[in-house]
């Protein structure tokens, strides 16, 4: 009988792990399922591996002319960036997409945002001018700082 | 209280905050949802982790330049945890990327393991809701991490197993230590201390009593005490601790001074119960080298001359 008890009670707790660390508990049965559409328009994000990224293509040859367009009117000819600072350049990419006009004027679509990702990272000495960025190419672009960053365990 | 992107306006009958990513249900929530749940108030601080940094200094003298960047407030929310686990967080899962509705759609990554610890969503400040530029209506609350990481209008929480690198977290709010290395995701706001009273702007008018006054704060938990020196750190006395000690949160200080007239260099030095002792700005260099642009916590120095006036030895 001592035996048994215990054997009930280890199965509890077995169920009760399993429920928090793989189940959703629903505990208190409070939001509703996020449908695919609402996390598609905010899963905006861009992982230094490239998961994130859209399709599309641009060089900096397109994004000078884009910068020129959408961007000089608040900085110039280009922003100077210290690539020492920007361990990926996947975050660039995701920094001009999700902040980028700040006023919201435009928004740039795919193409345009491969292109002015390249004409950055060209002007501040990281990629060729010729070279094209898409969801393949970006991810593969290192940048000269990314060996001075650590984190810690 | 800043903001990257302006204060966006925020409809909380429309607003929802969704989970998504490594968890077994994605959910969505409205506001009233998240204030269904159940409830806690705590008493946090926050602080900016430029506070005390260079830059700052070369704006003005007075104490609110050097290490205005911080406030205590009493937060009211829900556990972060509790919400996650209401999705369900599936195995693999090492951080929570959180993301603002601001203009920049700010985001940054936190750990799970402070997501599961003592993080909120919190909708409430000192008994009223939000304000706007407080993150109404709600925002990420991390109790003793940098200012900059309690994301405020909180749209989306996605869990993942490895951080987003956004740009907040490496191009901004980190620094070379004195090896050149620059270290990501440095999140907790060590002990430190300021005395307020006198201070720079604030000074003493004619010998006689007074009492220094001040705040002690440490993101690693409680403080358990505050040292005054009144001759520039050669010998230290302890001052008086007043009873509201909470966690992670600004704990008062006071210490008599009988000031003869003649000139007084003060300075204050925290412990917390990690144990972490308020370092010198010597130290502080010594260790993470001279680009001290954030998550500087030394002792404050503060001169007090023979007319009463008051200065910052380190401005």
């Amino acid at each position: 009988m001592a035996t048994l008890a215990f054997v009930a009670i280890v199965v509890l707790i077995a169920a009760g792990c399993a429920h928090t660390a793989n189940g959703a508990a629903h505990t208190y049965g409070l939001g509703r399922p996020a449908n695919a559409a609402e996390i598609a328009a905010r899963d905006i994000d861009v992982s230094p591996d490239g998961a994130g990224l859209p399709g599309g293509r641009g060089d900096a040859v397109a994004g000078a002319r884009i910068f020129a367009a959408t961007c000089r009117r608040c900085h110039g000819e280009g922003v100077r960036l210290d690539p020492q600072r920007w361990p990926y350049a996947t975050t660039l990419f995701d920094y001009v997409r999700r902040a980028m006009p700040p006023d919201r004027t435009e928004r740039l679509r795919p193409d345009e945002l491969y292109a002015v990702t390249a004409y950055e990272l060209a002007i501040n000495g990281v990629i060729d001018q010729r070279d094209v960025l898409d969801r393949q190419s970006l991810p593969r672009v290192t940048m000269p700082g990314l060996k001075s960053f650590f984190k810690s365990p | 209280m800043r903001n990257h992107a302006g204060t966006p306006t925020l409809d909380p009958r429309t607003h929802r905050v969704i989970v998504h990513g490594m968890v077994s249900s994605a959910l969505s929530f409205s506001i009233a949802d998240l204030m269904r749940f159940p409830s806690v108030e705590r008493m946090h601080f926050l602080e900016c982790s430029g506070n005390s940094g260079r830059g700052w200094r070369s704006l003005g003298e007075g104490v609110q330049y050097s290490h205005g960047l911080l406030s205590c407030a009493l937060w009211t929310g829900v556990p972060l945890r509790t919400v996650l686990d209401e999705a369900g967080v599936r195995p693999g899962a090492g951080w929570v990327i959180a993301e603002g509705a601001d203009g920049a759609l700010y985001d940054r990554s936190i750990p799970l393991a402070k997501a599961l610890d003592d993080a909120l969503l919190v909708y409430g400040q000192n008994g009223e809701m939000l304000r706007p530029e407080q993150g109404y209506p709600v925002r990420l609350l991390l109790p003793g991490f940098e200012g900059s990481a309690n994301v405020k209008w909180l749209r989306r929480l996605k869990v993942v197993g490895a951080p987003a690198y956004s740009r907040e977290e490496t191009a901004q709010y980190t620094q070379p230590g004195v090896d050149g290395r620059v270290e990501l995701f440095n999140f907790v706001m060590d002990a430190k201390s300021v005395i307020t009273f006198p201070s720079p702007g604030d000074g003493l008018r004619e010998p006689g009593f007074y009492e220094i006054r001040g705040f002690a704060w440490s993101g690693r938990g409680r403080i358990t005490g505050v040292e005054v020196s009144t001759n520039g750190g050669a010998t230290w006395a302890a001052a008086t601790l007043d009873e509201l000690r909470g966690t992670k949160c600004l704990t008062r200080f006071t210490f008599p001074l009988r000031w003869d007239g003649t000139p007084v260099e003060l300075q204050s030095r925290a412990t917390d119960e990690a144990g972490a002792v308020q370092p010198t700005l010597a130290a502080l260099v010594a260790a993470r080298g001279p680009s001290l642009r954030y998550h500087v916590n030394a002792i404050a120095r503060w001169r007090i001359a023979a007319d009463g006036t008051v200065s910052n030895l380190d401005a």
